[in-house]
This record gives structure tokens, C-alpha cells and sequence, in this order.
């Protein structure tokens, strides 16, 4: 039995590894030089961070352009050094020698709207310093001017949930009287201002005014932004006839039906869905009636062999008279009937059974085992968004600024953040167990359809499809079943707007990062990416520098034009792959299907990314760059390798042209 | 339920005459004539016979036997499980089966095959607790010493090494049942030390004493290490010791300031406790030393004497600065809270059903945190960091002070030396390491792990502990040991196999003693822990080997980095242009980065040691192995180490490669014999693919952790040998040109 399960897998290894070699595209990515045209690369942002110093590792002065200080102006940020200078076209290069607190570094389109001199940024790790505080219509730019090197803080404004003004004109005490700012990356930032003329007025309300743009009936930065990258468009990454065929789809079972094409069935739903073939266009509209908005069961994933299965939706509208409707049962069936080798379907409910009862009296509810036949259906105990918003914030408390050295880990258990985690990966692992194992198909829903079952169906078809855990699938993975699928991203990050106790917030998408992150975890090289990039997906998802993540269906970010007029996260990131790539990546041992144990003993808290502001949580020797640095070795020695291989066949090839002596006379002598 | 279990047996036994059956006849038997039923029988059952017979190690007898045991899989709910018989010898508990099933499992098991043990048996000395259920449901724990009266339906052992074996005596006759039982609690903890199994062992067993294993039991050790750290001249070693006529507890020789005559030793050693006087341990290169002493005895004369210690040692460091005394009784946890804390540790590691499991996986992180394991180790790697700071930074000498001074002196003093030092951060380096602070400054290794009957108190997992905070930094410091996880693990195990010289004494006096007790016997000798090849095969051992470490300290790369750093520099003009994300996303940017590929550090010295709770782990590789809902299959820990491994591989067979075609260049067309293939020490490096090849991973790897019936379908990720697909890795090279 097992031998022939191990073949079976060694067969379908080699199946896709073929796939795989015959279309090699996205990870060639090391030498080809990527660029973004504009000058974007100042260092926005990044936390707390000391520039360059003179301890760091000196860089080839080569740079004839510029000084060697002329670096440090750009270079807040660590990775842009002398040595990048002379490529350096923008207005910023030139201007200042040391980074100026006056000109912060700035993107194209990007201006100054304000600053405040004399401002004391409270660290909370090395204390107060004092500097000037620039707000612009991206970012807050602190940089100190008691310190060497200096302290430079460059926070993205829309990363900004509250900002408030603590003490007044009369409060006693150092520092008092300032400026709080509450940010939704896990992290609280407070200046202190004199006491004298109102001294934080002006600079408090430009932060009101950028910081919450939507409030303020403004464009969002990323409107405004004028950066481009030279690199294949991020807005085409993801095309979802594509990657419907690349599932294989259309097929016997299923079709692509634009019944939503114009957003009349489902405003939510893109406009591209894929139906049971058998069921007409007609009477898909009476299905869409009794599902929460319209959302009826439609195809996320099929398995590529045993044709089962992955299908999302909303709650049936059961209500509290326990209605039914043929339609939907029928559809159902046919879901169900699409796959061949299995008489049964699931339905993962992923709410608990106690919610989906209570939704009843809103109208909503589950579907009736004894209405629709052959289907089992599984409650998968998540919560809903308020719970998890709560367990974010009692999570930010423990992790920011200190941690409880004594109780950490009763505390980080308190605020039951891990356990939420492992209640969906749990989930998950069902659904894809399910299809995998049982080879039967699963209908995904909660209420709405676009919070916790985009993540179910999200993370099963990363475990299930090897495809989604390179760095481009991931993308479209992210393109398909979140944006394109209507998560509102809008509404629970609450991008722009001064609302920050508004309770359609919900953390949401970062749970499903973090769920990704466990199994990053759990399979070190089974996936593309490495932690940075999930790292810069949660930071852009908060930036609003890219239209990634603005909107919050598909509708609407067409109506903005979006593609048009903003860019994508996923061009600014492809352009730079290798930063983004796992070296310890191995394609071929993981071809198959990852089951993650869902267990706290194997789940951890991701203190890269929740404790990342915290200098103590910095590790000594990250493992991370040791295993690139294995990467960058081996790609030399083959280059070499090549190279020499290359010269010497043209060599010999040369000598055969020739009248050469014949072989015989020793080859050494020639 | 039995009945299968017994139906199964029985259907084997017939399909194995059957077969005996068919070979035989299929064999042209000289005599031509077909082989007389009865003898067919009869050699079948020979071979039947052998194969349920355990196999035994020089000096092992069997000591009762226990048919139609039941070995239950683990988290099974003792619903599935295989019969045989128990064997308790007077090493182990073993069980043999006929039952097919478990050799199909043990062909696919082919690493850390322990060549002493096989994957299932106990080492009587690795016998934490053992609980007898009664029929009625009843569990209770047996205390040595203990007769049971009662038949057992299970017999429950919790292992020393986190692991828990359920044996079902329900078909067991009634007089096996009870013997096996007290057998069982009987010989776990002898009475002697001259009654455990290691005594007739080496006995029987004609080890050769490995001299260069014991070095520190002579006084050449000590002096060439004196030497190596230049601390001749400054300290010696002394001889006060011979016969241990002045500490029983010390070696014969161990090394004190020059300044102190033997004569000071002799009157100051009555003033400390267990006559544990202030020796040696280190000398950084600055000068600065560590040392290690007992408490002084209450009644003792404590300034004079303590002074007069201090200030030779201050002496033989230099003369300038006071030396820090760290009173670790105070610093450290006690051993009492050690061993609580260890208790609770693998109580909650430990749990052999599915049910549990999950039932306390929920407050599975505030227990931990009760159990104040990581706690402990945080506080011993703080104290050792001190420490290490002192001496680095302050130029000052540090002694190590506590009750008895061969507790955790012996954590501390340890890792202090792995921080200051590289040479202990090698394999050879950490063995003579553990070998000088442990085993020779006498560390009770006999009391710390019961193994023969004490003070319950006495117990205490403080090696364990040790090898947690090595694990610790090893995490910590990725590339800059030499070990992996696996060789701290297997450690453990061999301290728990009680077969060994290196973990089976109190104390230098002590294994004295136990060799040559009556001088009547012929010479009793062990092996050495550090002999590995005891215990595992050549291909095993390279797992103990450090990818990320043994490139970057045994291969000359400095070419190949200097070019690829070049090219990292051209590549990095317009990478950075798009620093963008980084700089968002990277807190500490001087960490980080493209630019920081290749830096290594000014200084040998492991500093800063992190001892943040949110950065400490659980050594899941050591204390979760067994425990089969929380394998990874496919993944865990050693997915990573493989990948590196091969990627070490193929940097090394490249490396090769291009030192070849450079010759070719010069048209030097010499041998390729002189361009033997390095050697990497590592798993791919082997040429015995077959190995790699029936050997599934999962995190519990290369532990033979079992997979249960229900996970068994997940095992999907394919053989180690997948590794290797589309690898650079050539095997033979040199012939594969022209």
C-alpha cells in the first residue's frame, strides 16, 4: 500500500517537475538588472534605524559623481550605499551631503506639506531625541540631530490608525505635551513639542490632513504617485482565464460564464466565474437570489486529476423559517456530480455552529443536510472578525514596546492570536485533506464568503498546488482569491480614513500572511519567497503607496481605474525577485501536497514581524543571509564554470579548424 | 481487537512454514529426494525460533520473557498494535515479532540506527517511570524496589529520552506477567553500580581504554591544554591529588595558580566542600581566567582562606584587577528547581494518545511556560554571557562559586568556553570540553540520572540543560558551530544508554574504583560516548556535520567570494535604486541586506548571547520526536538542513569543477587523481544513493520516529534522494570528461 502511494507521488512529482521545465520563466530573475525607473528609492520609511555609519563595512569609493558622504543622504536606508551613487539620477542625490532633517528623501509625486523643528521623537527603546519632523503627502520623516549617526524614523502615513494630541499647554513634565500616532503595523509612535505657541498645532493637522486623505476628501498617495518600474506589468500578473486554464478549465465538468459581466449578479464577484457546465446562465441569477449577496457556489481550485474540487460562496438566506430553494439545491448537486469519483460533497462551514445559528435571524443560516443530498456539512469553528480584531489588539499590547520576559508565553496564549491561527490552518488542512485524500469536492462559505473563506480556500490551494507557493502563483493566488474575489480590503484595513474604532476593521488579510508564515515555517524549502516578502506584502498593504490592495471589490477598483492610474505592489516587487527568494527553495521534493500540522507545538508567534520593532528581537546571525550567501556561491561557480566550459570548447573548436597535429602527439605539447 | 492481533500471528507463522516450505524444495537438496515433511518443519521453526530471539550484546543475558505481548503503535489508543514477545535482559526491555508488518517499517528506517539498540528496545537505564495499569483502568506509578502482586494489563515506560512505550499483558500467562513486571521495575535501578549492565558489559565486551578520549584523567591533558591557552608559567598542574588522598571528588590532577604549593592546596582544601578547591577551567587571550570552586564549609576560617585563593588566582591573571566571584547558587536556579522544572517538561511532552494531544494543545504555551524550562536556560545563558563579558571586557578573572562545585559550574564554565573560544565550538573541541568540565572535574552523571537507587533528589537533567543552552546558541549562531541539532540529541541518548565510560560515574575516584574494585577481576573497560562508531555508521555520523560551518571553515573560498562579492556590488547599483522595501520593511538595515552577504564579524567570541523569552525555542527535535501528531511530514527542521547540505555539496563539486577546467586552460592535461573530490562531511556527499533513497523525511528526521497508519498516506514528499533531482552534484566526476 505504501509502496505503491510513494509511486504514485514519485509519478506525480515527475509529472509537474516536466510542467515545470518547460516553463521556467519567473525565477530567472539574478542577473538581468532590474530597475524602477523613477526615483523611488529613497528610504522611506523603515522604523527607527541608525543611518550608515562609520562602522559600517566601507564600500568601493569608485563612485567619481559624488563624495563618499554624498551616500549618506540617501541612504537612511541600509541597503542604498556609496556605491549606488553615481547611478543616482534624481534631484535627491544631489542635494544635501548628510540626511538632512530638512529635505526628507522624496518619490515622484511626492511633496513636503509640513514640518515641525525641535520635536522630540520618544523611542521607546533608546529614549527621547530631537530632530525635525517632516510630514509629506505620503510619510512622516523624523530625523534627530542630537545623535551620531542619526536617528531617522520614516513611516508611511497611511500605516497611521489614530492620531491624537496628548497633554496641553499647562501638562507638567518632560515631554508631555506632543503627539501620538497609533499604527496599525504594530507599533506607537509619540513626539513631544515645546509648550510654547501651540508649537505641534500646524504639524499635528497636516498629519490629520494626509494621513486620513478619504476623511479628508483627497486622493490616496498612490494616486499621486508617479514611480514606474521597468519590469513586466504587476496589473497583468494575474489574467484569470490564464489561470483557469492553466487548472485546466474549461473542461467536461466545468465552464468560464460571464453572467456577471457586468457586476448585476454579484457586485463583489469579479466578472470572469467558472460554473458547473451544466447549469445555464438563466438560472444561475436564481441561485445568486438566495445566497448573502449574491454570491453563489463558484470554482476556486480543481484537483487536476481526480477533478475534484474547491468552490466558494455566501451563506444560503435559510432565515429562521428555514426556507429552501431548488435552484441552489440543484446547483449543488451539480457541483457535486462535476466530480466523478466521489458521490458526496462537503460543505466547510467556517464559522462555529453557534454563529451560523445565529445568523438565521438575519436571514442567513446553513444549508440543511436533508435538502441537499449526499452533502455533509462541517462547522470550522472561526471566528468572526470582531473576535480576531480584539485578539490583534491585545497581541499589539503584549508585543509593543516591551514583552513580559517573565510570562511571555502565557501571554502571547491570553490573547489566543496563535490559536486563531491554528484554527484556520486547521480548516485549511480539512478542506484540502478532503479533496486530496477523499478526492471529493468542498464548498467553502461563511456569511459574506470574502473573509474567512477567501483564507480557507486561499491556504488549501497553497497546500494543495505547488504552483501558488512560487512568487508569482502566490501573486495570483493573492490577485485571485482576495482581490479579484471582493475581500474588502478597503473596509478592514480602513485605508484614509479617521475612523480607527470602526468595527468593519479586522485583521483579516494579515491573519491569512501569518497562516502563510507557519507554513514557510514548517516547510523551509517548499516555498519560493522568504519572509521579507510577506513582510512587504503586509507593509504595503497598509501604505497605500500601490492600488494593490485599495479597494474593496473588483467593481469598484474598475470604476477608479486603478490599473490605470496606480501601480501595482507586484511590479515594484518582481522587479527585484532575488530579494524576495527562499534559497533554500526546492521545487522538486515538494511537488505535492504540504499538510502543515495545525498544532501550537508547531505554531509560534511571528516575532520577525510582531516584535520586529524591538532591537533586542534582532538575531545575531541570520540564517537567512548564510543561506543566500550558499545561493549567491553557487551561482558564481556556475557562472564560472560556464564561462571556462565555453572558452575552452571555442578553443578546441579553433584547434580543429586548423590543420592540428594529430592527436596522438601528446596534448600537452601543443 | 486480540483476536486480530492474535489471528495475525498465527497466519504468519503458517505463511512463514509455507514459505521455509518452498525454498527448501526449490533448492536442489543433495539427496535428491524430496525433503521429509517433518524436517521441513522442523527447520522452519529453527529459523522461526532465531528469529524471535532478541539479539544480545557481549555480557547481556535474558532475564524473563513475556509471550504474546502486545506492542501498541504509539497515539493508537492501544487499538492497533503488534504481538510478540517482551524480553527483559539485563539491558534492556526488548520486544521481538514475528509480525511482518514491523520489518516492512524497519527497511524504510534506515538513519540513526543505533548499532547497540534497535529503534524499539529500552536501555533499562533510559527507564524514567514505569506505570502498571490494572485491568480495572487503574494506573499507578512503580517505585523501585517495589514487588507487584497484580497482573498488569499494560505496562506503561516513560523513557529519559521523551518517549513512552505501551506494552499490553492482557494475553500475557499469569507468572510471565507478574515477572516481567518486577523484572522490569527490579533491574531499571539497581542497587549497585557493579550491577548494571555496563559492569559486565566491559567485562566482556575488551574495550580499548582510548587514551586521547581521557586525556584530563592524566596530567599531559591538562598540560597541553595549559599549553595552548598560554597559561604556563601562570598556572601548573597539580599532582596534590594522586591516589585522591586529599578529594575524592576531584581528578588526580587538575591545574591551580603557580603561586599555591601543594602544601597550601592540602590546607586549604579541607576548608571547602567536597575539598572542591578553586581550579582552573580557562584563560582567554587577554590573560583573564576562569575558575571553578566549591562553597566554603560554614565553620571554616572564610576571609583568610578565601583571600589567599583569590589573590594567587588574581596573580596568575595578570595581578591587576580583583577577580569576580559569581556565586551561581545565588545566579542560577537550584537543582531542585532544575529537576521540577525538567519534571514538568516532559510530562507535557510526553502524551501517548491522540486525545491528549489536542486536548492541551490550547493552553499548550502558558504550560510550557509553567514548566519555567526555557526560563532556566534563559538564566543560565544570561550568567554564562556575564561571564563571558567579564573576562572579554573587563580583562578580569571570574570564578565560578557553588555548594558543591560539579553542578552548574560545569553548565557555566562550559559555555562560557564555547563563547570565548572556537575551538570548542568543533566537534573534537566540545567533546574534550564536556569531557574536562564533566566527566573529569566530576559531575555525579550516576546520581544526576539515578542510575542506581538514591535520594530521588539527587535526580536532576541538568546535561540536558546544558545541551538546550548549546542548542540555543546554536540557533542563535547558525554558522558558527560545528554540530547540528542532531549530535546535541544523540548525546542525550547515549548519556541515557548507560553503557558508557564518559556518563556513568560520579567522579574520576569513582570510575576508579568501579574498573578495579578487589584488583581480583580481569580489567574492566568501556567505550568512550565521543567513539561514535559504537552506536551509529559512518554515513549516520555525518549528520552530526554542519552545513553552514564547514564551508566556511574548512574550504578555501576567499577567491570565489571575493568575485561574487564583486558582482554583488555591480548588481547592487540597481538593485538598491529599488531599496525601497527594504528600507520599509527592514528595521535594523545595518543587519541586513545584500551588503551584509559575506561580512563576518571581527570576533570569535559568540556576543551578544539573546536571552529574550520571545527569542528562546523548545527544542522540538529533542523533546517532540516521539510525538507523532506533531511530526511534520515532509517537513520541520531538517528540510532546511538538507537543502543546505546540497547546496554546500554543489558550491563544493563547482568549486571542484572549475579547479579542473582552470588547469585544462593551462593545457596542463594532468591527472585528475590530483584533483581528488573534497570530501564535504555531509549526506550528500555519500555516493549510496540507495540509502538516501528509502528514507522519508519528516521533522522528526533521523530519528525513527513512527508514523501512524492514519498519517501514513501523507507521506508524500518522496524519498531524500528527490534531493538530489536536478542538483549539480556530480559523483564522478573525473571520469565523466572526454
Amino acid at each position: 500500500m505504501q509502496h505503491r502511494l510513494a509511486l504514485e507521488a514519485v509519478l506525480r512529482f515527475s509529472q509537474i517537475s516536466m510542467d515545470r521545465k518547460q516553463n521556467p520563466g519567473t525565477q530567472e530573475s539574478g542577473t538581468s538588472s532590474p530597475g524602477l525607473k523613477a526615483a523611488s528609492r529613497d528610504s522611506l520609511a523603515a522604523p527607527e534605524r541608525q543611518a550608515p555609519g562609520s562602522s559600517m563595512e566601507s564600500p568601493s569609493l569608485s563612485s567619481k559623481g559624488s563624495d563618499g558622504s554624498a551616500s549618506k543622504s540617501l541612504c537612511s536606508s541600509a541597503s542604498s550605499s556609496s556605491e549606488n551613487v553615481e547611478n543616482f539620477e534624481s534631484k535627491v542625490a544631489q542635494e544635501s551631503s548628510k540626511p538632512s532633517p530638512d529635505q526628507p528623501p522624496l518619490l515622484e509625486g511626492e511633496t513636503v506639506k509640513g514640518q515641525g523643528y525641535d520635536v522630540t521623537y520618544l523611542c521607546p527603546y533608546s529614549g527621547p531625541t530631537r530632530g525635525t519632523l517632516s510630514v509629506t503627502n505620503y510619510k512622516l520623516y523624523f530625523c534627530s540631530i542630537d545623535r551620531e549617526p542619526p536617528l531617522i524614523l520614516d513611516v508611511p502615513l497611511g500605516i497611521c490608525s489614530r492620531v491624537e494630541k496628548i497633554g496641553g499647554s499647562t501638562s507638567k513634565g518632560e515631554n508631555s505635551y506632543g503627539i501620538d500616532i497609533l499604527c496599525k503595523d504594530f507599533r506607537n509612535l509619540r513626539f513631544a513639542h515645546k509648550q510654547e505657541n501651540h508649537s505641534r498645532r500646524p504639524i499635528f493637522e497636516k498629519i490629520q490632513q494626509f494621513a486620513f486623505p478619504i476623511t479628508n476628501k483627497m486622493p490616496l498617495f498612490a494616486f499621486e504617485f508617479k514611480g514606474s518600474y521597468d519590469t513586466e506589468e504587476g496589473w497583468r500578473i494575474y489574467d484569470p482565464q490564464t489561470e483557469y486554464r492553466r487548472q485546466g478549465v474549461p473542461n467536461d465538468g466545468w465552464r468560464i460564464t460571464h453572467v456577471n459581466g457586468n457586476y448585476e449578479v454579484a457586485d463583489s464577484y469579479p466578472s470572469l466565474l467558472v460554473v458547473p457546465k451544466a447549469q445555464p446562465d438563466d438560472e444561475l441569477k436564481h441561485v445568486a437570489e438566495f445566497r448573502t449577496r449574491g454570491r453563489f457556489p463558484v470554482l476556486s481550485w480543481i484537483h487536476p486529476e481526480s477533478q475534484a474540487t474547491i468552490t466558494r460562496s455566501s451563506q444560503p438566506m435559510v432565515g429562521v423559517a428555514g426556507k429552501r430553494n431548488k435552484d441552489d439545491e440543484h446547483y449543488i448537486q451539480m457541483i457535486m456530480e462535476a466530480n466523478a469519483q466521489s458521490h458526496k460533497l462537503y460543505i466547510m462551514d467556517a464559522r462555529p455552529s453557534v454563529n451560523a445559528v445565529a445568523n438565521k435571524a438575519r436571514g442567513g443560516g446553513y444549508e440543511n443536510e436533508d435538502s441537499y443530498h449526499n452533502a455533509e456539512l462541517v462547522f470550522l469553528d472561526i471566528h468572526n472578525i470582531h473576535v480576531m480584531r480584539e485578539s490583534s489588539r491585545k497581541l499589539k499590547e503584549e508585543c509593543f514596546p516591551a514583552i513580559d520576559e517573565a510570562h511571555w508565553l502565557s501571554k502571547i496564549e491570553s490573547t489566543h492570536w496563535l490559536e486563531h491561527i491554528k484554527v484556520i490552518l486547521a480548516g485549511a488542512v480539512r478542506i484540502a485533506d478532503k479533496v486530496e485524500s477523499n478526492k471529493t469536492s468542498v464548498l467553502v462559505h461563511c456569511s459574506d464568503g470574502w473573509d474567512r473563506t477567501a483564507q480557507l480556500t486561499s491556504l488549501a490551494m497553497l497546500m494543495l498546488d505547488p504552483y501558488y507557493r512560487t512568487i508569482r502563483g502566490f501573486e495570483v493566488l493573492i490577485e485571485k482569491e482576495w482581490v479579484s474575489f471582493g475581500h474588502k480590503f478597503r473596509q478592514r484595513v480602513g485605508h484614509g480614513e479617521d475612523k480607527h474604532s470602526d468595527d468593519n476593521r479586522s485583521p483579516v488579510f494579515l491573519q491569512l500572511v501569518d497562516c502563510v508564515w507557519q507554513m514557510t515555517q514548517q516547510f523551509p524549502n517548499a516555498f519560493e519567497f522568504n519572509e521579507h516578502f510577506l513582510i512587504t506584502i503586509l507593509d504595503h498593504l497598509y501604505s497605500c503607496l500601490f492600488g494593490t490592495f485599495l479597494y474593496n471589490c473588483q467593481m469598484h477598483a474598475e470604476k477608479e481605474k486603478v490599473k490605470e492610474r496606480t501601480q501595482s505592489l507586484w511590479s515594484f516587487v518582481n522587479c527585484q525577485l532575488e530579494e524576495f527568494t527562499n534559497p533554500l527553495y526546492a521545487a522538486y521534493v515538494h511537488a505535492h501536497v504540504l499538510f502543515p500540522v495545525a498544532s501550537l507545538r508547531r505554531i509560534h508567534l511571528w516575532t520577525g514581524y510582531y516584535c520586529r520593532w524591538n532591537p533586542r528581537m534582532r538575531p545575531q546571525e541570520p540564517i537567512h543571509l548564510r543561506n543566500r550567501e550558499l545561493l549567491v556561491l553557487k551561482a558564481q561557480l556556475q557562472r564560472r564554470v560556464q564561462e571556462l566550459q565555453k572558452e575552452l570548447a571555442n578553443k578546441h573548436a579553433r584547434t580543429n579548424l586548423q590543420p592540428s597535429p594529430p592527436r596522438m602527439s601528446s596534448p600537452v605539447n601543443v | 481487537m486480540a483476536k486480530r492481533f492474535m489471528s495475525y500471528l498465527n497466519n504468519y507463522e503458517v505463511e512463514m512454514k509455507e514459505k521455509g516450505k518452498a525454498s527448501e524444495s526449490a533448492e536442489p537438496s543433495p539427496s535428491s529426494v524430496a525433503p521429509e515433511s517433518e524436517e521441513v518443519e522442523k527447520s522452519a521453526s529453527a529459523f522461526f525460533e532465531n528469529l524471535m530471539h532478541p539479539s544480545l550484546l557481549p555480557g547481556e543475558q535474558v532475564i524473563c520473557q513475556a509471550e504474546n505481548t502486545l506492542r501498541f503503535a504509539p497515539y493508537s489508543d492501544r487499538k492497533q498494535g503488534i504481538s510478540g514477545n517482551l524480553f527483559v535482559t539485563n539491558f534492556k526491555v526488548t520486544f521481538v515479532t514475528a509480525d511482518k508488518s514491523s520489518y516492512a517499517y524497519k527497511e524504510t528506517k534506515q538513519r540513526q540506527r543505533n548499532k547497540l539498540i534497535e529503534d524499539n528496545d529500552i536501555p533499562l537505564t533510559c527507564i524514567d517511570t514505569i506505570y502498571q495499569v490494572l485491568s480495572g483502568g487503574k494506573k499507578r506509578a512503580l517505585a523501585y524496589g517495589q514487588t507487584v502482586s497484580s497482573t498488569s494489563k499494560y505496562l506503561e515506560i516513560h523513557c529519559k529520552d521523551f518517549r513512552i512505550h505501551v506494552f499490553g499483558f492482557k494475553f500475557v500467562a499469569k507468572d510471565q506477567n507478574k515477572r516481567a513486571t518486577n523484572s522490569i521495575v527490579h533491574h531499571s535501578c539497581p542497587t549497585r553500580d557493579d550491577l548494571l549492565f555496563a559492569y559486565e558489559f566491559g567485562l566482556n565486551g575488551k574495550f580499548k581504554e582510548n587514551s586521547q578520549r581521557n586525556q584530563f584523567y592524566e596530567q599531559q591533558g591538562w598540560a597541553k591544554e595549559l599549553k595552548r591557552l598560554n597559561g604556563e608559567g601562570r598556572w601548573r598542574v597539580a599532582d596534590v591529588n594522586l591516589k585522591y588522598h586529599l578529594s575524592t571528588s576531584l581528578p588526580e590532577y587538575f591545574v591551580v595558580p603557580m603561586q599555591l604549593t601543594n602544601a597550601d592546596l592540602q590546607k586549604a582544601a579541607g576548608q571547602y566542600i567536597e575539598k572542591h578547591l578553586p581550579t582552573w577551567c580557562y584563560t582567554y587571550k587577554n590573560g583573564a581566567s576562569l575558575v571553578r570552586m566549591s562553597q566554603l564549609l560554614p565553620e571554616s576560617d572564610f576571609k583568610a582562606c578565601e583571600e589567599k585563593m583569590l589573590s594567587a588566582i588574581k596573580q596568575s591573571s595578570g595581578g591587576t584587577v580583583d577577580v569576580e566571584v559569581m556565586d551561581l547558587t545565588q545566579l542560577c536556579p537550584s537543582l531542585m528547581e532544575i529537576r521540577a522544572s525538567g519534571q514538568r517538561l516532559m510530562s507535557l511532552c510526553m502524551t501517548d494518545s491522540t486525545k491528549e494531544f489536542y486536548s492541551f494543545d490550547s493552553s499548550w504555551l502558558s504550560r510550557l511556560d509553567s514548566t519555567q524550562w526555557l526560563q532556566h536556560v534563559a538564566t543560565c545563558l544570561k550568567v554564562a554571557a556575564n561571564a563571558t563579558d567579564i573576562i572579554l571586557n573587563k580583562t578580569q578573572s571570574v570564578a565560578l562559586k557553588e555548594e558543591t562545585g560539579y553542578d552548574l559550574s560545569c553548565v557555566i564554565s562550559c559555555l562560557v568556553q564555547i563563547l570565548l573560544d572556537p575551538e570548542y565550538r568543533t566537534q573534537k573541541g566540545f567533546a574534550s570540553l564536556v569531557q574536562r568540565e564533566w566527566v573529569v572535574m566530576g559531575h555525579p552523571f550516576q546520581r544526576r540520572s539515578r542510575l542506581v537507587q538514591g535520594a530521588d533528589s539527587e535526580q536532576c537533567p541538568l546535561f540536558l540543560m546544558f545541551l538546550d543552552c548549546v542548542w540555543q546558541l546554536l540557533q542563535q549562531f547558525p554558522s558558527r558551530l560545528a554540530m547540528t541539532e542532531t549530535y546535541l540529541t544523540s548525546l542525550w541518548d547515549t548519556q541515557q544508554l548507560g553503557v558508557t565510560d564518559t556518563f556513568l560515574f560520579d567522579s574520576a575516584w569513582h570510575r576508579q574504583r568501579f574498573f578495579r574494585e578487589g584488583g581480583k577481576l580481569p580489567e574492566v573497560s568501556l567505550p568512550s560516548a565521543w567513539d561514535w562508531h559504537l552506536q551509529f555508521s559512518e554515513e549516520d555520523i555525518l549528520l552530526f556535520n554542519n552545513p553552514l560551518y564547514s564551508l566556511f571553515n574548512s574550504y578555501d573560498l576567499e577567491n570565489v567570494i571575493a568575485s561574487a562579492k564583486g558582482s554583488l556590488k555591480r548588481a547592487g547599483k540597481s538593485a538598491s535604486t529599488i531599496s525601497y522595501a527594504r528600507s520599509l520593511t527592514e528595521f535594523h538595515g545595518d543587519c541586513e541586506g545584500r551588503k551584509d552577504l559575506f561580512k563576518r564579524p571581527n570576533s570569535d567570541v559568540l556576543l551578544p548571547v539573546s536571552t529574550t523569552a520571545a527569542r528562546l525555542q523548545l527544542w522540538s527535535q529533542c523533546y517532540l520526536r516521539w510525538c507523532v501528531p506533531a511530526q511534520i511530514l515532509g517537513g520541520g527542521r531538517p528540510a532546511g538542513y538538507l537543502q543546505q547540505c546540497l547546496l554546500v555539496e554543489e558550491v563544493i563539486c563547482l568549486d571542484h569543477k572549475l579547479k579542473i577546467l582552470q588547469e585544462q586552460k593551462k593545457q596542463r592535461e594532468r591527472g585528475r587523481d590530483q584533483f581528488p573530490r573534497p570530501q564535504s562531511g555531509l549526506v550528500f556527499s555519500l555516493e549510496a544513493q540507495s540509502q538516501l533513497n528509502s528514507c522519508h523525511l519528516t521533522s522528526s528526521f533521523p530519528f525513527p520516529a513512527e508514523v501512524t497508519a492514519q498519517t501514513q498516506h501523507k507521506l508524500i514528499s518522496g524519498p531524500l534522494s528527490l534531493y538530489l533531482h536536478d542538483s549539480l552534484v556530480e559523483y564522478e566526476f573525473a571520469n565523466s570528461e572526454d
